[in-house]
């Protein structure tokens, strides 16, 4: 069963991934390039102040190159991440399948991924909005921490609410509540620290854009997946 | 390859045993996932930020 799970995400994946990409090359790769643009001019001043020494990505550090190689590699994380959520929402299918009989099927897939949309893009966009390069942010680790606590809080809300009996669905509360409690890690600056005015204002610009682009792109991707996950694993998986 | 051919008996005569057997195998798939899934968005290594770079921006994953 694993095996023929493994292979049915990796189609899925890569359907879902290449969908993804598509929305992304349209939509929302531009705002970060255009974003990027401004994140070119900060590591003069951080030069001059640090003995020319380089800004915090260093120097050394391998990336693609702008144009083919960049999206190429932006296409196969889309679809490694698309792989990753693929066998994670697989296993809660088949869980729900054989604890409370919930059917595979297309449509009930599609469910699936609004439920992935909302745990894995939309509560923890909530508390931490998708940001474009050189917006100032929190401290990384603490970001990741909290998103991580946001994602398993919302899955667990949701199941709770949609698979236990009666009463017991309260425990949703507590659950969708917690990350709330412990409050998303805010930065001591908001916004932009670009010298020029001019810039900021266009930044900002992006920014909102940015949240309606990645917003779209996301549930477009997360239906796909859905959609596609339930289908295939009612027709490849072996159980 | 012996399994394909008596699946369905083993599964008729054991039930809860098949059932048990799938949830360790459920579980092992979340946990190859997530493995993934932090792979791709969460690697602290600049090689693998970059890479991921207009990917982890785009699912709003915390980067920089």
């Amino acid at each position: 069963m694993f095996r023929s799970m493994v292979l049915t995400a990796l189609g899925v994946a890569l359907a879902a991934g290449l969908v993804l990409s598509a929305v992304q090359a349209l939509h929302v790769s531009p705002i970060i390039y255009a974003a990027e643009a401004f994140e070119i001019a900060e590591p003069e001043v951080v030069a001059a102040q640090t003995d020319g020494h380089s800004h915090s990505h260093g120097d050394e550090a391998w990336s693609p190159s702008d144009g083919a190689e960049r999206i190429g590699f932006t296409v196969l994380s889309n679809v490694l991440s698309a792989f990753g959520f693929t066998m994670i929402l697989l296993a809660c299918m088949f869980v729900a399948r054989d604890k409370a009989q919930l059917n595979i099927s297309w449509s009930r897939g599609v469910l699936w991924g609004l439920a992935g949309y909302l745990t894995f893009f939309v509560v923890p966009a909530l508390g931490l909005s998708p940001e474009i390069p050189s917006m100032e942010a929190a401290v990384l680790e603490g970001r990741q921490s909290w998103w991580i606590l946001a994602v398993v809080a919302t899955g667990l809300g949701i199941a709770s609410f949609v698979f236990l009996p009666g009463i017991a669905k309260t425990l949703a509360v507590v659950f969708l509540a917690a990350p709330w409690l412990v409050g998303a890690p805010q930065p001591e600056v908001h916004g932009f620290l670009h010298p020029d005015t001019q810039a900021v204002a266009t930044l900002e610009s992006l920014q909102a854009q940015f949240i309606y682009a990645t917003a779209i792109a996301n549930s477009v991707f997360w239906i796909t997946l859905g959609c596609l996950a339930g289908y295939c694993a009612k027709r490849f998986v072996k159980a | 390859m012996i399994n394909s051919t008596v699946t369905s008996k083993v599964d008729t005569e054991a039930p809860s045993q098949a059932l048990a057997n799938n949830s360790v195998q459920m579980v092992a798939a979340a946990i190859l996932g997530m493995v993934v899934l932090m792979g791709v968005g969460f690697a602290p290594m600049d090689v693998a930020h970059n890479a991921a770079h207009d990917t982890r921006h785009s699912f709003a994953f915390p980067c920089h």
